[in-house]
């Protein structure tokens, strides 16, 4: 695999059947950053998200044309290894969804399924996930207890705890606070700050002061199209496109 | 996973493919095991059978096959190419081999003359009283007439009653009989006669049902029939109040699957096989019969 | 109006009472009057007044065990197969035929038994050139439950929440990682269900296991012999076999009704203990 991993899309679309759910996407997504992807409802955001890792072919009559590298590959490449490429772009969801079997079992489940038995390597990689997800100290003494046992905000750090044990080197959250109290949105987007310094994150986001608060660029997504992409600051306080504008000032969306 | 699928899809196709085969491809071995085939406990057929050949009253040796029905028996003897069974003379059909016994063809004539060793009357049995019904003394009429000796000839069975009569019908005659019990007399005779008899008397009814000889003591003796029907001879003790009368006499053939090359059988070396107690001499394996 | 629903219901009740009583009363007595020792010896010989059926309950056991084996792995990989590795299309058609395996009668499958399977194990699997036997009726009976273990375990994969799935497939894990390491024991409690109904029907059955287990009251030593189950011992005697026989009919009856009593109350246990497991791991933690 190669050594870097900035993503660059050029010229890409997307059908759904029928329905041309993107339409000519350019972006580059650069290393160690965070990069928010805002706009309205049914815009495409998730959409191209899911792009990214290739969740998408487990949507029936799904068409992607144009380019879509990580690093020097092309990943809808016919000979790309799909569950590598998921191994090295996780994913964290909006809606949490740990695995019904207990705390250890959920974060062991990837290194598992990439040929890792040892008990004592596994024990390293759970307790450093969690500690990195911030969830170290809560879940020690529980490692065994089920999963389902959490409260929202923890079931979401461990699903990052869990997405993190996989070794990734981009994380892609969809709306990853959307369903959680402020508290807890409070202590994810203060993990992503410290996430960042080691992985790529790119994340959609329904909320535009989280977008100002953690993202260093930001993509305003509009109907299937990028309309508006670079630096955070410059894109909320000096827009370059009306539609941006109009977006972010609270007249539509 | 697809490539399981297709390898298991392909096993299953060869499996069938097989089982199609070796049912058209019985050959017989002399070195292997003899399939004992026997009837179920409460058959008529079965205890006549065991007491003929010396093992009256005794169970079964262990590892037997029980067929319900010569139905079953026939089709085991056709398909098992290392079977034997026993099943009434008149429901063989051509689809097994009929041995001799102690060097006799099992025929009408030899179990007449009684060289034919293996057969046994098939009776019918009732209370004295249920005489007292018109229409059942007249039944048991026709069952000693020469129209009814002439089914019985007919169906493969053997007739005993010499210088019958014909029936005479009385047209004012009419009700239902019962009958029951012994699918040896129940499977095609009893019927046969049935049909004779309703050409004579259109106004009586007879039903005919099954569930063995032991059904036939039972359900005679209780009443539930008119007539119980038992292929066996007459055990009183199983039916107290009840006297019997014997339509035919039945052989019982010894079958064997048509692959195997034995002619004939001792009584002797019947009882060896069937033998639970046989221990040392008993026969187990086709080579000691077949030279 | 009312009274009509509430004489259905009791009507129910009523039979089940009919038969409890009916086995008992006539059952238990006779178990006393032969005493335990002949009732549930080895030996089965009608002329000997020996009335042992020990030979014929670990026929049963036997046959429903192997049966379960041979029929629980053929029936979890087709649900497995059918839920994620089969194109849609393909899934309805296939159900549809296998749920057509339901609707065959037992003696039909006790024909496929006798002259397919038999003959086949006879002529070509058989050390000792003996078609009949457990595995003969453990085959037919394991295509026998396949319909329902198919049935309920794909639904029981079915209602596993999709985000299981995505969420296994999003760390890179395979279709069939995720589906054997997450979604099936996901599905697990469904699939006891579809396993406890199986074994239901697999001791009950009569009709297809009589055409093919050969019916020698011995003790099975091997796959391959002539032996008996407790269901087979009571059709084949039913309607010929009188008096003190007829009640050791009976009296078989009484041990198969403890069985299934058996099975359900474990069945029940284990649903419980599930349910309280589920109750617990939602009400502890933080």
């Amino acid at each position: 695999m190669d050594s870097k991993f900035n993503i660059t899309v050029r010229n890409c679309d997307l059908y759904y059947g029928d329905a041309h759910a993107l339409k000519n996407v350019n972006i580059d997504v650069e290393e160690s950053e965070v990069t928010a992807l805002i706009g309205p409802s049914g815009c495409g955001k998730s959409t191209f998200l899911r792009m990214l890792n290739r969740m998408n072919d487990l949507v029936e009559d799904c068409r992607i044309t144009g380019e879509i590298k990580i690093g020097e590959q092309n990943i809808y490449d016919k000979g790309t290894d799909v569950a590598l490429l998921r191994k090295n772009v996780g994913m964290v969801f909006q809606k949490p969804n740990p695995f019904p079997m207990s705390v250890y079992d959920n974060i062991a489940f990837a290194p598992r399924t990439f040929g890792v038995w040892r008990r004592s390597k596994l024990d390293n990689i759970v307790e450093s996930s969690l500690r990195q997800a911030g969830l170290w100290d809560e879940a020690k003494d529980r490692l065994r207890k089920n999963a389902m046992g959490l409260s929202g905000g923890q079931q979401q750090r461990l699903c990052i705890a869990r997405a993190l044990a996989a070794d990734p080197k981009i994380l892609l959250m969809d709306e990853p606070t959307s369903a959680l109290d402020p508290i807890s949105t409070g202590i994810i987007e203060d993990l992503i700050n410290e996430l960042k310094a080691n992985y790529t994150i790119v994340i959609v986001t329904h909320n535009m002061q989280q977008a100002t608060r953690i993202s260093d660029k930001t993509a305003v997504f509009l109907l299937g199209e990028i309309i508006e992409f670079g630096k955070t600051e410059s894109v909320f306080t000096n827009p370059k496109d009306k539609r941006t504008e109009n977006y972010i000032t609270g007249r539509f969306g | 996973m697809k490539k399981l699928f297709t390898i298991f899809s392909m096993a299953a196709a060869l499996v069938l493919v097989l089982a199609a085969a070796s049912g058209c491809t019985a050959k017989f071995d002399a070195s292997k095991n003899i399939a004992v085939v026997a009837r179920e406990d409460g058959s008529g057929t079965k205890s006549a059978f065991m007491e003929l050949i010396g093992l009256k009253g005794k169970a079964d040796p262990s590892g037997i096959i029980i067929q319900t029905g010569s139905a079953g028996v026939l089709a085991e003897g056709k398909s098992n190419p290392v079977s034997i069974a026993y099943e009434s003379l008149g429901y063989v059909t051509g689809d097994v081999k009929i041995l001799k016994v102690d060097g006799v063809e099992a025929t009408v004539s030899n179990i007449k003359n009684g060289t034919y060793k293996i057969s046994r009357p098939l009776s019918v049995i009732y209370k004295e009283t249920t005489l007292n019904s018109d229409i059942n003394q007249a039944f048991l009429d026709f069952l000693k007439s020469s129209n009814a000796q002439t089914i019985i000839e007919s169906e493969g069975f053997v007739s005993i009653v010499d210088a019958a009569s014909a029936y005479v019908p009385n047209a004012a005659l009419s009700g239902k009989i019962t009958v029951g019990g012994s699918t040896s007399l129940g499977d095609f005779l009893m019927p046969a006669l049935k049909t004779e008899f309703k050409n004579l008397q259109p106004n009586i009814e007879i039903e005919i049902s099954g569930g063995g000889s032991g059904t036939g003591y039972e359900s005679a003796e209780n009443g539930l029939f008119n007539f119980g029907m038992i292929s066996e001879e007459f055990n009183v003790t199983k039916a107290s109040s009840c006297v019997a009368y014997t339509v035919c006499k039945d052989g019982i053939a010894v079958i064997v699957n048509k692959s195997n090359p034995l002619e004939t059988i001792t009584i002797s070396e019947l009882k060896s096989i069937y033998d639970k107690d046989a221990g040392a001499n008993a026969i187990k394996k086709w080579d000691v019969l077949v030279k | 109006m009312r009274g009509v629903f509430l004489f259905c219901a009791v009507f129910s009740l009523l039979a089940l009472g009919c038969i409890c009583v009916f086995l008992f009363i006539n059952g238990v007595p006779f178990i006393g009057k032969v005493g335990l020792d002949n009732f549930f010896g080895m030996q089965w010989n009608l002329h000997e007044a020996s009335y042992g059926i020990l030979s014929m309950i670990v026929a049963s056991l036997y046959v429903t065990a192997l049966a379960m084996i041979i029929g629980v792995s053929l029936g979890l990989f087709t649900a497995v197969a059918l839920y994620k590795f089969c194109p849609p299309k393909m899934v309805a058609v296939i159900r549809q035929l296998i749920n057509l395996l339901a609707g065959i009668p037992s003696v039909i499958y006790g024909l496929f038994g006798l002259i397919i399977i038999v003959p086949l194990l006879r002529d070509y699997v058989s050390p000792n050139g003996v078609g009949y036997g457990i595995l003969a009726a453990s085959i037919v009976l394991s295509v026998m439950v396949l319909p329902t273990l198919v049935g309920v375990s794909l639904d029981a994969l079915n209602a596993v929440p999709k985000n299981y799935y995505e969420g296994a497939l999003a760390l890179g894990a395979t279709k069939e990682q995720s589906v054997f390491r997450i979604m099936l024991p996901a599905a697990k409690s469904g699939i006891m269900a579809a396993v406890v109904l199986s074994i239901g029907r697999a001791i009950g059955e009569t009709m297809a296991v009589i055409m093919v287990i050969g019916g020698s009251p011995t003790i099975p030593t091997s796959l391959f012999q002539s032996t008996r189950t407790l269901t087979a011992n009571i059709a084949m005697g039913a309607t010929e076999l009188t008096g003190d026989p007829k009640t050791a009919l009976i009296a078989t009856g009484v041990v198969l009704f403890f069985f299934t009593l058996l099975l359900n109350v474990s069945f029940s246990l284990l649903k419980g203990g599930e349910k309280r497991e589920n109750k617990r791991a939602q009400k502890t933690g933080s």
